[in-house]
């Protein structure tokens, strides 16, 4: 019965030190690319204005793409 | 495997199977500290819910309610409890109040349980002149205080609507209105035993049904009253200014399909025109471990006092059809 209940406590104690490093950011989910991009906000806005850019570059470019020289991959639409 | 193109599959074993976009959890995180803190949170659910406070806040959630009377509730009641950062879908969040969250209850359904009185009122004048109205009043009180319950009150309200809405036509007599006057027993018109009447009166009780209908429905009173509902703030109540009332819960009717039921399935047309009110909102800070604790108590009691309400409602004769969950 003790043993259950010291197992418990640790079991606890392990939750509560794994929240409080998600709390201050040090978790090791933060650690992955994704992780690292789902807090920082600057990672954010240079992704968002990434993808606007190229949005923009896609319309002023709406010409008839020209063959690939000989030799070359054709480009992947 | 036998060789055949000679192609190989990239190995995918070092690579996560899930990845879990959260903007900001903070508030999630906390919340899910304060329960493991409080011992409301079971400390191993957290590997149930993969590490995810979202998650482990779901998987308490549930756990509370099982534990508070969760499958008695859902034999009479379709509900559901969630915690989000807005009082109602579409409040605004509150940015003065970054730390606030809302334990919500609502119907889970855009319909609602029944409790059909009439026979059960029959019983018990036979032991009292007094004792339909007051069991009416007890069971109809101690549930109004947490989720909105549609008797003959608000039917009669809705009449005196309609018959005013008839009374600018031209042709007003073509009109039918439920007769809601005309459904009410004469015994609900009595007055209510006050608590010591009731006492008196319930330690004379030979029917073994009606003795224990009149116990639960004290024991469900008490239930009810263990916890105040949080009150509303200016604030919140702003935010809640553009919603309609909360949708009823639970349709009290003497008699199935009477004039109280036809009012109300009228009446229902128009109660998703406009998002509801939920009909619990419970705001509390979950960096606080108290305020979480206080918020966690008050959910917990208006759970069993649904639970009791549904306890009561499988004793009272004519109710089998009513049940909804197993």
């Amino acid at each position: 019965m003790r043993r259950r209940t010291h197992r418990k406590e640790v079991t606890k104690q392990a939750v509560l030190a794994e929240l409080e490093s998600l709390r201050q950011g040090r978790h090791s989910r933060y650690r992955t690319l994704v992780g690292r991009f789902a807090r920082c906000r600057r990672l954010q806005a240079t992704a968002a204005l990434f993808a606007a850019a190229v949005e923009a570059t896609t319309r002023t470019h709406n010409g008839t793409p020209l063959a690939a020289p000989p030799g070359c991959l054709p480009p992947v639409s | 495997m036998a060789h055949g193109s000679g192609l190989l599959l990239p190995r995918l074993a070092d690579i996560p199977p899930i990845h879990r976009m959260v903007a900001d959890d903070h508030l999630a995180v906390m919340l899910a500290k304060s329960l493991v803190e409080l011992n409301i949170a079971v400390p191993g659910d957290w590997k149930r819910a993969e590490c995810d406070p979202t998650s482990f806040i779901r998987i308490t959630l549930d756990r509370w309610i099982h534990t508070h009377g969760g499958s008695a509730i859902r034999h009479r009641f379709l509900l559901s409890a969630e915690i989000s950062n807005t009082p109602c879908e579409w409040a605004e969040r509150d940015e003065t109040r970054p730390n606030q969250l809302f334990l919500i209850v609502e119907p889970s359904e855009a319909t609602c349980g029944c409790v059909t009185f009439g026979p059960t009122l029959k019983l018990l004048e036979k032991v009292n002149l007094q004792l339909p109205a007051t069991f009416f009043r007890v069971f109809v009180g101690a549930l109004n205080r947490w989720l909105r319950v549609y008797d003959f009150r608000d039917a009669a309200e809705r009449a005196e609507t309609l018959r005013e809405w008839a009374a600018q036509e031209d042709d007003a007599d073509q009109y039918e209105i439920p007769d809601v006057q005309g459904a009410i027993p004469a015994c609900i018109r009595q007055g209510a035993l006050d608590e010591s009447e009731l006492a008196h009166v319930k330690d004379r009780i030979n029917d073994p049904l009606v003795a224990k209908l009149i116990q639960s429905a004290i024991a469900l009173d008490r239930m009810s009253a263990q916890a105040k509902r949080p009150e509303i703030s200016e604030e919140i109540g702003q935010q809640l200014s553009d919603c309609n009332p909360p949708l009823p819960c639970l349709l009290a009717v003497f008699a199935e399909s009477d004039a109280i039921a036809a009012c109300f399935d009228e009446e229902a047309q128009g109660m998703m025109e406009v998002t509801p009110e939920p009909n619990l909102i419970i705001p509390f800070d979950p960096t606080h471990t108290e305020s979480v604790r206080d918020a966690f108590h008050v959910f917990g009691v208006a759970c069993e006092t649904i639970a009791a309400a549904s306890k009561v409602i499988d004793l009272m004769p004519g109710n089998d059809k009513w049940v909804v969950g197993t």
